[in-house]
C-alpha cells in the first residue's frame, strides 16, 4: 500500500515531475502553516539575546521612589532580572543558556568614553554573557536564612539578593552613541545566529540625549537597530522613559496626541510595533485588554517602577514561552 | 519483558536535547496475576526544578489499589511529596544555592496518569492531572472507534497549559479514580501530550462524529484549523483500525525504529518537539 494515497503517483511516465509538484506542494504548504515571526525556539544551540541600555547620567540621582533613587531602582530590576533569567533557565543538571546578554551604560565617563559596557569583576572584559556565565560570576550576595511553610510542615528557607551591576549617576546622557555602540553589537551577533529568536534591546532612561542636537537621529539609529533581523523576525527595541507625568503604556499612535514633549513622539516612533506573539503576554503583564487590539508601541513614556519591570517581562517572558523545555 | 501484545517507549525530545538523561517524562508498568497498573508523568521543566526526578517519584509510587476517596488521594499525595522533599533535600542543600532556592520556592511540576486493570472484572480504574492522557479503542462490526480520551478532554483547548502536580503546594485537584469497563480486544494507549495531541488530530479526521462526542465542546471549537489541515493533507489512514495498527506495528519494531517515525513526523509539522512517552496494550 502506498505511504500517502494523497500524493500523485510516480508510475506514469511524468512521475517524477509529479513527485516534484507533491513536494513544492509539501513545501507550500510548511511555509503557509509556519507561523512568520516571533515563533523561534529559544535553545542552547540557539539562543536570543537581550542588550540593557541603562541611562546613567547625574539625572538618575534623583528618587524614584520613597527612599531609592532611579539609578539605585533600575540596578534593582536588572539584577532581579538577572536572577529570575538564572532561575528560569537553572535546571538539575545545569544552567541552560538561553541567553546572551549584554549591559550598556551611558554617561558615567569610562577611561575616554561615557558609554561602555558595564559588566564588573570576572565578566569586565566581556561583551556578551551567557546565563552560565551571570549565574558563575555574581559581585555580591546576601543571603538570609528563614523558613516556608510546605502542605506537611515547615522547612528551612533561604533569601538571596544578589549583586551584578550596580547603581551610578554621573555626566551627561549620550543616548545616541549608546545606541550605536548597541547597533554595532547585534550587527556581530546576529551573523552567528541567524534562526534566533530576534534580539530584545531596552533602552531604560530619564532624560533627553545630550549627544545630539537633532531628535530625529534618535529615530534613525533605532530604525538601523530594528533592521537588524534573524530569519524569525525584526529585532524589537523597547524604550522606557522613567519621568514624572502622565504615564502611557505601550501606547497606540491615537494616544500620541496627549504627548506633552516632541521627545515623547520621538520615542514613540524610534520603538518597535508590539508585535502579535507578545499581546497575548502584554496583556497578562498590564491589565489592559484593549493592548491586544489594534496596533500599539512597545514605549512606556512617564514609566512608574512596577510598569519598567513588567515591560521587561513582556519580552523576556514571550522568549521564554518559546524556550525548548 | 513485556507481555504479548504490550508496548512502552519513552524518548526524549531527540531535537533540543542533548541526551536522553533530559527525558523529563516518566512511565512505570507493572504486571501482577490479578491486575497490572500502569503511571505516566510528564516533568513540566519550564517551570520549577527536579521535575524529571518528581515525575520519576510519582510513578514509582503508584499504589497497588486505586484511590478509595478523596482524602484517601491526599494523604498519599502529602505522604509522597515530603518523601520527595525528604530524598532529595540533603543532595540540594550541597549544591549552589540557585538550585536550592528554586527547588523551595517553585517545587517541581508534572502531570500525572495513574491506571489500575482488573484481570478479573476487566475493569480499569483511573486517575488523571493534565494532559498525559488514556485513549481507549473498540472495535465495533467493522472497525475500531474511540470510546474514550481523558483528562486532556477537561482542558478548554488542546494546547492549554495542563494542570500540575506539584510537592510544595499540596493536591489541588481531584485524584479520586474513575472506571471503564474493558472488553476483550479492547486497546488502551497512554500518553504523554504531543503523541496525545497527534493521536487526537487523527482521530478527528478518522472518527469525526465519535470525537464530537468525546472532545468538549470548547475544545472543537478551539482546534487549530491549520494544523487540522496539515493532518488532512498527510493522512494516509483509511480508518481508525489502520492508524491502530500503524501504530502497533511501529511500536512492535522498537525504540529506533519509533524515533524514526517520530522525527518524520515532527519534520512534517504534525508532531510537536518533546519529550514522547506511550503505553500500548491490547486487552
Amino acid at each position: 500500500m502506498s505511504d500517502n494515497n494523497n500524493l500523485p503517483s510516480n508510475s506514469n511516465q511524468n512521475g517524477l515531475q509529479n513527485i516534484s509538484s507533491a513536494k513544492n506542494l509539501l513545501n507550500i504548504r510548511d511555509i503557509a502553516l509556519k507561523s512568520t515571526q516571533y515563533c523561534s525556539r529559544v535553545t542552547r544551540n540557539n539562543p536570543s539575546a537581550i542588550v540593557l541600555l541603562i541611562d546613567q547620567s547625574g539625572s538618575m540621582e534623583e528618587e524614584f521612589r520613597e527612599g531609592t533613587t532611579k539609578a539605585q531602582a533600575v540596578a534593582d530590576i536588572v539584577n532581579d532580572l538577572f536572577d529570575s533569567l538564572i532561575m528560569k533557565c537553572q535546571r538539575e543538571g545545569g544552567i541552560r543558556d538561553y541567553f546572551q546578554m549584554m549591559v550598556i551604560g551611558y554617561g558615567k565617563e569610562v577611561g575616554d568614553s561615557e558609554v561602555s559596557i558595564i559588566w564588573e569583576g570576572n565578566l569586565a572584559e566581556k561583551d556578551w554573557v551567557s546565563v552560565s556565565e551571570l549565574k558563575e560570576n555574581i559581585l555580591n550576595i546576601e543571603k538570609v536564612e528563614t523558613t516556608k511553610m510546605m502542605p506537611w510542615g515547615l522547612v528551612p528557607d533561604i533569601k538571596t539578593k544578589k549583586i551584578w551591576i550596580n547603581p551610578c549617576s554621573d555626566g551627561s546622557t549620550p543616548m545616541y552613541e549608546a545606541l550605536q555602540l548597541c547597533k554595532e553589537k547585534l550587527d556581530d551577533w546576529i551573523r552567528d545566529y541567524q534562526d534566533s529568536f530576534p534580539p530584545m534591546v531596552f533602552n531604560i532612561t530619564d532624560g533627553y540625549p545630550t549627544d545630539i542636537d537633532d531628535l530625529l537621529l534618535i529615530e534613525n539609529i533605532c530604525s538601523e537597530i530594528k533592521s537588524i533581523k534573524s530569519n524569525d523576525g525584526e529585532t524589537l527595541l523597547f524604550n522606557c522613559l522613567i519621568t514624572d507625568g502622565n504615564e502611557f503604556v505601550l501606547p497606540s499612535h491615537a494616544d500620541t496626541v496627549e504627548f506633552e514633549d516632541e521627545y515623547h513622539l520621538t520615542l514613540f516612533n524610534a520603538s518597535s510595533t508590539l508585535p502579535h506573539e507578545m499581546k497575548h503576554t502584554a496583556s497578562q503583564v498590564f491589565p489592559n485588554k484593549e493592548l491586544v487590539i489594534g496596533e500599539t508601541k512597545c514605549v512606556i513614556i512617564n514609566s512608574t517602577i512596577n510598569s519598567l519591570i513588567n515591560l521587561l517581562n513582556v519580552g523576556t517572558n514571550t522568549a521564554l514561552e518559546n524556550a525548548a523545555e | 519483558m513485556l507481555p504479548n501484545n504490550t508496548y512502552k517507549h519513552s524518548i526524549h525530545n531527540f531535537i533540543d536535547k542533548d541526551s536522553i538523561d533530559e527525558n523529563e517524562d516518566a512511565i512505570a508498568y507493572d504486571e501482577y496475576p490479578l491486575f497490572d497498573k500502569i503511571a505516566v508523568s510528564d516533568g513540566a521543566g519550564g517551570a520549577g526544578i527536579y521535575c524529571k526526578a518528581w515525575a520519576n517519584h510519582l510513578v514509582k509510587n503508584q499504589r497497588d489499589k486505586p484511590f478509595d476517596s478523596k482524602i484517601n488521594a491526599e494523604e498519599w499525595f502529602l505522604s509522597i511529596s515530603e518523601s520527595f522533599y525528604k530524598e532529595n533535600i540533603e543532595a540540594i542543600n550541597k549544591m549552589d544555592p540557585f538550585i536550592l532556592e528554586k527547588f523551595i520556592k517553585e517545587g517541581s511540576y508534572a502531570t500525572l496518569f495513574f491506571a489500575w486493570w482488573d484481570k478479573q472484572t476487566n475493569i480499569l480504574h483511573y486517575s488523571g492531572v493534565g494532559d498525559t492522557t488514556v485513549i481507549v479503542f473498540r472495535k465495533g462490526k467493522e472497525i475500531y472507534n474511540p470510546i474514550l480520551i481523558t483528562p486532556i478532554n477537561e482542558q478548554n483547548s488542546l494546547e492549554d497549559f495542563p494542570k500540575l502536580l506539584n510537592w510544595n503546594k499540596g493536591l489541588n485537584y481531584d485524584l479520586s479514580p474513575l472506571q471503564v469497563q474493558l472488553i476483550e480486544d479492547d486497546i488502551m494507549i497512554i500518553c504523554t501530550d504531543s503523541i496525545t495531541r497527534w493521536i487526537i488530530y487523527q482521530l478527528i479526521i478518522l472518527a469525526p462524529t465519535e470525537m464530537q462526542v468525546l472532545l468538549s465542546e470548547s475544545i472543537i471549537k478551539n482546534i487549530d484549523k491549520n494544523k487540522l489541515e496539515n493532518f488532512n493533507f498527510s493522512n494516509k489512514y483509511k480508518d481508525v483500525s489502520e492508524l491502530l495498527l500503524k501504530l502497533e506495528e511501529t511500536l512492535k519494531q522498537g525504540f529506533e525504529f519509533f524515533k524514526k517515525v517520530l522525527d518524520k513526523q515532527i519534520k512534517l509539522n504534525l508532531l510537536e518537539k518533546d519529550d514522547f512517552t506511550i503505553f500500548f496494550k491490547r486487552i
